[in-house]
């Protein structure tokens, strides 16, 4: 077998083998148990940890201590996630929005605070302004990771799990394309993979009702997916629009909570997310060609790719 | 009056120890007229050269004879002769520069070694620090016609990417990675 067959093969096997792998063994444990056990939802949100957690160590490897590249804040912070999710569950209104806007701040802030904190010398070095400016973008971020998590918490409250991950998948789809287009392909690939477990949940969620997933843990979702595209904002240098659109799509779970059938509701959930994320694959195309026509392409017309190297 | 002459003894000595340190002097690295190249191989079918632009540092000279590097790269300086490539190279798939900005070497044993030098060291790249021995060659040393005294030295080794946590694409890279070292040390500089 030649190396470029073996880099597509195994390429497939950690982006989509794997996380699908993870969180289908779980799925099937709550297909075994009686209807109503109460470990159904656990197994449900456990599957959708699983696939994140296999995707990330699959494409990016274990974290090691102590930290090295800030990418691996992102495993964490999901699982941290999706611990307070387990909590989160069991609270009901007046005191759930109020907790689960509490939890979200410190979890963002504390996990962006991590994930940024290799920067922060970068940013000293370059004066004032720029500081000021990234400081008020990562006020944006955390104000839009806010929003998003909030928003889909609501939803998964009040519309089925396929509609509320449905948009979740594909703001993944989404950051993955925009990743690779902005100048990472592992990064990007981290994105595809983490995407491909949330759509199985999602599809298995559809196909058997009853296999349900906790609130808690399509939390724990969003946290990855507004990490993952904060960290290729400032890392892969991923533009501000582009990364504010993915950090937005999954606020289309709240098109689940309109329409009567399941399938329509994952419907006007999809299009309600197709606009973000579109625009910021689009986006991110644009800035891609005029990056490329400013430096003139380089290397004499070369066609350099990814699978091209 | 024998602890007044052991007191002295170990005055002198430790007086020598210091000058023998304080002989080395720091030739700082001409960025000019150093060369950091790699050459990896891609796909299996043949090598590929790359280099970075800006490379720094200084030798610890002490008789003409090598004592101390202390070698900083610029990892955002990778050039490969295609823009594209070298902004992938630039991300978190390889040196991920913005987390890691400077790849470095710096001596902590010197040996004479035939013409030339092992030098043991501390390499960090990639935020991953590890220590190896390589081969270091005095290429040469003279006067300048501006009057500074300089001397040259070149290392060529192999290491394996993987050693440094720079894994992706496996199976389309090579894991070994040639470093082809060259500089010149300008005195007092």
């Amino acid at each position: 077998m030649d190396a470029a067959t073996k880099a597509q093969i195994s390429g497939l096997v950690f982006t989509v083998v794997l996380p699908v792998a993870a969180a289908a063994l779980p799925i099937v444990g709550a297909r075994k148990l009686k209807p109503g056990a109460a470990a159904r939802p656990l197994l449900g949100g456990l599957a959708l940890l699983a696939g994140l957690v296999t995707a990330h160590v699959g494409v990016l490897g274990w974290p090691g201590w102590p930290m090295g590249d800030a990418h691996h804040w992102v495993l964490l912070a999901v699982i941290g996630a999706a611990a307070f999710g387990l909590v989160l569950d069991r609270l009901q209104p007046p005191a759930r929005p109020v907790v689960v806007g509490a939890v979200a701040t410190v979890v963002l802030a504390f996990f962006t605070w991590r994930l940024l904190a290799p920067l922060a010398g970068l940013w000293e070095s370059k004066g004032v302004l720029p500081q000021l400016s990234q400081s008020a973008w990562v006020l944006d971020a955390g104000l839009m990771m806010l929003v998003a998590w909030l928003g889909v918490d609501h939803a998964a409250r009040h519309a089925p799990a396929p509609s509320v991950l449905a948009p979740v998948a594909l703001a993944f789809a989404a950051a993955a394309g925009a990743v690779v287009i902005s100048g990472s392909a592992s990064v990007g690939q981290l994105a595809g993979a983490m995407g491909v477990a949330v759509a199985l949940v999602g599809v298995a969620a559809w196909r058997w009702p009853d296999v349900r997933v906790g609130h808690g843990a399509v939390g724990a979702a969003v946290v990855g997916l507004v990490l993952v595209v904060s960290y290729a904002h400032f890392y892969v240098d991923m533009p501000r629009p582009v990364a504010g659109l993915l950090v937005l799509t999954p606020l289309g779970a709240l098109g689940g909570l309109l329409g009567a059938r399941t399938w329509q509701k994952v419907a006007l959930a999809l299009a309600l997310a197709a606009v973000p994320a579109a625009t910021a694959g689009w986006l991110a195309k644009q800035a891609d060609a005029a990056e490329m026509e400013e430096d003139g392409g380089g290397g004499g017309g070369y066609e350099y790719d990814y699978s091209n190297l | 009056m024998k602890r007044l002459v052991s007191s002295l003894i170990a005055l002198a000595a430790f007086g020598t120890l210091t000058l023998g340190t304080a002989h080395a002097e720091k030739w700082g690295v001409d960025g000019a007229h150093a060369y950091a190249l790699f050459s990896i191989v891609h796909f299996g079918v043949a090598p590929n050269y790359g280099r970075f632009d800006t490379v720094g540092g200084s030798f610890d000279v002490e008789g003409g004879e090598l004592k101390g590097v202390n070698i900083e790269i610029d990892a955002a300086s990778v050039s490969t002769g295609v823009k594209k490539r070298d902004d992938h190279l630039r991300s978190p798939d390889f040196f991920n520069v913005k987390q890691f900005p400077k790849l470095t070497f710096k001596s902590t044993k010197v040996e004479k070694k035939g013409d030339g030098y092992s030098v043991t060291g501390d390499l960090t790249i990639h935020g991953v620090t590890k220590s190896i021995t390589i081969d270091v060659a005095k290429t040469g040393m003279g006067k300048d016609p501006w009057g500074n005294e300089r001397i040259g030295f070149a290392s060529d080794f192999t290491i394996k990417r993987s050693d440094f946590g720079i894994t992706f694409m496996a199976d389309g890279l090579s894991d070994e990675v040639k470093l082809m070292l060259s500089a010149e040390g300008i005195k007092g500089k």
